[in-house]
């Protein structure tokens, strides 16, 4: 007789998300409300477990904004949203989470991350994490690099990254405007690159970003 | 030893259900819905709603009270922006009242505790056999006048033994199309039900010695709102008159606006 695996996975719409990985969701959905907009952004989240437990805890942190989750029952909303599930097994429950906000029409969606933690009653080696951005509209583009993370803010271009890295920041001529070697974490000010799109370089990977 | 199994159910556990014959109505049960238009899970619960009020019919009065952290306030509806929303102030007051966390939620007979929306059921069918002290007589009818159509409303309490209560009116209406979380999607073109519209103000707190035998009646007179934020269909309203004691709901009664012809 085989012992059960007991094993919880987070879940971005169909695909798994690694034990401790962080994600971003950059799409907002937006519904003009008079003076007012409402804005929605909703990941499509969900909790699977390979075995049957009606005891799964589930809490979701948010670092600022009151977020909600349902995860199928009655829908809940604050910064804390704590929640006990019950998943047959090798099913998943949608966590039902978003954030929601009514906001005056020209105020900016805030950035807000969250983190999540599972676990399957008291069995410890279960937990799982994972953490959640949503980027809003303050956040350019959030580029996760192999574990790495640069995203840029009103504050400035915000890096952290394991070990030294070059840094270079390209104009859309491919005229370069920045390079720096970056370890750690830190934050490269505003005031330092003008505002604009960016093809940037980190290493051994690239991508996009928008300095604001 | 030889460990042997026994077949086991395939039914899921969260799929297994006991269905619960109806009782004789002894009374009108009242259930609060706490409900809000961004409540991903409340058509759910409006679905159990209809449910129960295909067993109990008039028995069975229903007001879904938009409010709390789920609600779109009244005040922020943009008629021109096709975005209504259905939370008072009210109905805020109300989830605060009961200290409702998390929606859909319920409360029968305006009496605590808060009932997740698999509980109605057998809650409204316990309350159902309670026998009532009280009988009560209502009308609404619509008039126009310069400023506003107005209802007046003619509420006579039959008492059958002797108590103190607070005698509650408030205006619902049905069939208002406006937007509700379902699930993942938003559905633009919802339509509501049973929805608390206001409440005359002038009754709430006043308690009220209610002799055996002794009839009371009260007369209430409620504009028909047309503004901004809230433009009530005349048609579609209904007003729910009832008398609250301790323990709750003692009388509840529920009769459509109609016009006076």
């Amino acid at each position: 007789m085989s012992a059960n695996a007991r094993q919880l996975t987070f879940y971005n719409g169909e695909t798994p998300v690694e034990n401790g990985a962080s994600i971003t969701f950059n799409d907002v959905q937006v519904t003009p409300a008079g003076a007012n907009k409402e804005v929605m952004i909703a990941p499509e989240l969900s909790l699977g477990t390979d075995t049957y437990s009606s005891q799964i805890s589930l809490v979701c942190k948010s670092d600022g904004e009151s977020v909600q989750m349902c995860a199928g029952g009655a829908c809940e909303q604050g910064k804390t949203i704590k929640k006990t599930l019950k998943i047959n097994g090798g099913k998943t429950v949608p966590l039902q989470f978003e954030y929601m906000a009514t906001l005056p029409k020209d105020a900016a969606v805030p950035k807000i991350v969250c983190t999540f933690e599972a676990q399957d009653g008291t069995y410890a080696d279960t937990k799982i994490t994972m953490t959640v951005v949503l980027n809003g509209e303050n956040g350019g583009i959030e580029a996760i690099v192999n574990g790495y993370e640069l995203y840029s803010d009103a504050e400035g271009v915000h890096y952290n990254v394991e070990g030294a890295r070059q840094l270079a920041l390209y104009g859309i001529t491919g005229m370069k405007v920045l390079q720096r070697t970056v370890s750690g974490s830190g934050v490269i000010a505003t005031g330092e690159i003008p505002a604009g799109i960016y093809v940037y370089t980190l290493g051994n990977k690239s991508g996009k970003i928008i300095v604001r | 030893m030889v460990a042997t199994l026994a077949a086991c159910n395939d039914i899921k556990t969260d799929e297994r259900f006991i269905e619960v014959d109806a009782v004789a109505p002894q009374r009108t049960v009242l259930l609060v819905d706490f409900t809000g238009q961004n409540c991903l899970n409340c058509p759910r619960a409006h679905g159990y709603i209809d449910d129960i009020v295909k067993q109990y019919g008039d028995a069975f009065i229903p007001v879904s009270v938009h409010g709390g952290d789920f609600g779109i306030a009244v005040e922020n509806t943009s008629f021109e922006d096709n975005y209504i929303g259905l939370a008072t102030a009210k109905g805020d007051a109300m989830n605060k009242e009961f200290d409702v966390a998390a929606w859909p939620s319920g409360v029968i007979d305006y009496k605590g505790p808060v009932l997740s929306d698999a509980d109605w059921s057998g809650a409204v069918r316990d309350a159902m056999k309670r026998p009532s002290e009280a009988d009560i007589q209502l009308t609404a009818t619509l008039s126009d006048e310069p400023s506003a159509q107005v209802i007046d409303v003619k509420c006579t309490v039959e008492p059958k033994s002797d108590f103190n209560g607070q005698l509650r009116i408030w205006v619902l209406e049905d069939g208002i199309v406006a937007r509700q979380r379902n699930g993942s999607k938003i559905v633009p073109d919802y339509v509501h039900d049973h929805v608390f519209r206001c409440s005359v103000e002038g009754r709430e707190g006043a308690n009220i010695k209610f002799s055996r035998g002794i009839h009371q009646t009260f007369d209430d007179r409620i504009a028909v709102r047309h503004n901004d934020h809230e433009r009530w269909n005349a048609d579609k309203l209904s007003i729910v008159a009832f008398v609250l004691g301790d323990a709750g709901v003692i009388q509840a009664a529920k009769v459509h606006v109609t016009t006076n012809e």
